[in-house]
């Protein structure tokens, strides 16, 4: 089955090519997704058969969280003093957005093991994948509820930030990363380098303080 | 671990080798570069995943090798790492979004479970997406406005 390794890096780069012309709601992840999705259910193909075939790509995704570290050394650098309020901020974030997120789940009554894929939604896809996966519950469904959340925070993220009147392009980058991960900071590099590199930071951040609320989570037994 | 040796080798062979021009050198030394940084970058999500296993942990092994590079990168050893890991670093993380999509196509496994609670989940991810965003945002600004007057 490496046609489903062929299929998806065709259908990747055309994504990339039509996301130029939407501003951030073009997303490639997810133009990506619904035509493999399309494809797969037209042509009958099993699920098992298409994640064999694409193994190589999932493979990567460990070395590349683990390469996550140098954007935070770069720009744990470069915003030197700074970074103890970004940590406090990100932190906060993350505790107050993972607790809404559940509880709110909760209370409209989703079922256990879903709360438990939505739980690390902030982080990037494949860090929250990981978690869910380690807590037992289903990793797809943790990447694609993070593939979502990316969304909305790329596209509602800088309107949001006008309306509430947050000039700091440094605290915009941040908040977008924070929550947005991945997609919200291909987004933010649009905005300029400053916020691009505060948006890299917060996204790591993410990556590294989601799993460990989790972690916390799971021990104290509230998850 | 074994893609790391051949990128050690072709380095090493880089001195034996006649000197045959700048641009022609460079080239096999750049890709050899780029492949014992990846070979190191598997080897620390390797690592990671061993002791994930190892101390039963429920966080993912990766965060766990990202954080142990981390530590690397926080030693005397920054500069080698920024020259022979950084490049395939980089590569790595400008197609992270590609890589995530075969995990996305999963969702095809799951389509009764998500129809069942679609305006729940709908309501909980925009929710917490918002507070996210806004107590980051908020924190930030007030935190960072003090430390820098």
């Amino acid at each position: 089955m490496i046609w489903a390794l062929a299929v998806t890096l065709l259908v990747w780069a055309g994504a990339v090519w039509l996301s130029r012309f939407g501003a951030g709601w073009l997303n490639p992840v997810l133009i990506s997704t619904i035509v493999l999705v399309a494809i797969l259910l037209v042509g009958r193909t099993p699920l098992e058969a298409y994640q064999a075939g694409t193994a190589p790509l999932t493979v990567l995704l460990g070395p590349a969280i683990v390469a996550l570290a140098f954007p935070i050394q770069r720009h744990a650098k470069q915003l030197g003093r700074l970074l103890p309020a970004l940590v406090i901020a990100c932190v906060a974030g993350a505790i107050v957005g993972g607790v809404v997120t559940v509880l709110l789940a909760w209370a409209l009554g989703v079922p256990h093991d879903l709360l438990l894929s939505l739980a690390p939604k902030h982080a990037t896809s494949a860090v929250s994948a990981a978690v869910a996966e380690v807590l037992g519950a289903d990793a797809s469904l943790a990447a694609v509820f993070s593939v979502l959340t990316g969304i909305v925070g790329a596209v509602a993220g800088p309107p949001l930030l006008n309306l509430v009147r947050i000039k700091d392009p440094v605290s915009r980058g941040l908040a977008i990363g924070v929550s947005a991960h991945a997609i919200g900071t291909a987004r933010a590099m649009e905005d300029g380098p400053t916020t691009g590199a505060a948006s890299a930071l917060g996204m790591a951040l993410a990556s590294l303080v989601v799993p460990t609320l989790c972690l916390v989570a799971a021990l104290l037994g509230w998850l | 671990m074994q893609l790391a040796h051949p990128a050690w080798e072709d380095s090493g062979a880089r001195g034996r080798q006649r000197g045959s021009g700048m641009s022609e050198e460079d080239r096999p030394n750049r890709v050899a570069r780029w492949l014992f940084g990846l070979g190191v970058l598997v080897a620390f999500a390797a690592g990671g995943n061993a002791l994930q296993a190892w101390l039963d942990l429920p966080i993912p092994g990766s965060t766990l090798g990202m954080a142990l590079f981390l530590v690397v990168l926080a030693t005397p050893l920054r500069r080698p790492a920024a020259t022979f890991i950084a490049p395939a670093a980089d590569s790595l993380i400008a197609v992270l979004p590609l890589l995530l999509v075969p995990l996305a196509v999963g969702i095809v496994g799951s389509f009764g479970d998500l129809a069942e609670h679609a305006l729940a989940l709908a309501a909980a991810l925009v929710a917490g997406w918002l507070v996210t965003f806004l107590t980051a945002a908020f924190v930030a600004d007030l935190l960072m406005r003090r430390t820098r007057s």
